[in-house]
């Protein structure tokens, strides 16, 4: 079963690298709050299906990543409603 | 429309120490704007701080206990606060107020006291449950 992993810590918490840790290769994952931190570090490796909320990168001045999709609120609550599982990390 | 699909919304952070208000805000919004339904909202540990009535912060920043009343009551969705997390955190009704003999009460409306069997309920019955954690 696919599961939509929502993480919002930055990645230096131990449960930003318990939840990549956990993720199936064909899960998803949706970077919110301080995790968008991670689309600046290179050497964090993301799932394929990566997404981050637009408000929380334009916050904090990032820019994301071509292979991150960049989405807004509307679009977070199409992800979550279209998830069969989802985790709140 | 896609009446099948309804959120249950957990808050464990607390306003002005973590983003998870605003951020659950900004979803709830979105969600109701797409035609799907809130069943409940819950504040849980932190996230009861969301519920005083007393938070008075500078008039240039939101008010996140104020913002969320007004959205709750707006659009008649229940929400309810952990009363075990709350009575430490001193978030009190008329009722407890009155059996702790505190000198105030502070939960803002539409916000009430509950034990967890709600949650519990909610969460049974509604299709999807999103937490929104602070930062640990």
């Amino acid at each position: 079963m696919k599961t939509l992993h929502i993480v919002n810590k930055s990645p230096d918490q131990a449960r930003f690298g318990r939840c990549l840790a956990a993720l199936e290769a064909s899960d998803q994952l949706l970077l919110t709050e301080n995790a968008v931190i991670a689309l600046a570090d290179a050497g964090i490796v993301l799932p394929s299906e990566n997404y981050a909320l637009a408000a929380d990168l334009e916050a904090r001045g990032l820019a994301g990543r071509p292979t991150t999709t960049v989405i807004d609120y509307p679009g977070m609550v199409r992800l979550t409603a279209d998830a069969d599982r989802i985790i709140c990390w | 429309m896609h009446s099948q699909t309804a959120f249950t919304l957990v808050i464990t952070g607390a306003p002005y120490s973590t983003q998870a208000p605003q951020t659950a805000l900004a979803f709830a919004k979105a969600a109701l704007a797409q035609g799907y339904s809130i069943d409940r909202v819950f504040l849980y540990g932190d996230g009861v701080h969301l519920s005083s009535a007393l938070a008075a912060p500078p008039s240039d920043e939101t008010n996140w206990p104020k913002a969320w009343a007004e959205f709750l009551q707006g659009n008649d969705i229940p929400a309810v606060a952990c009363i075990a997390s709350a009575l430490r955190r001193g978030i009190l009704n008329n009722e407890e107020q009155a059996r702790y003999q505190r000198n105030a009460s502070n939960i803002i409306e539409p916000f009430e006291l509950l034990g967890l069997g709600e949650w519990v309920e909610s969460i049974a019955s509604t299709s999807k449950t999103l937490y929104f954690h602070g930062d640990h």
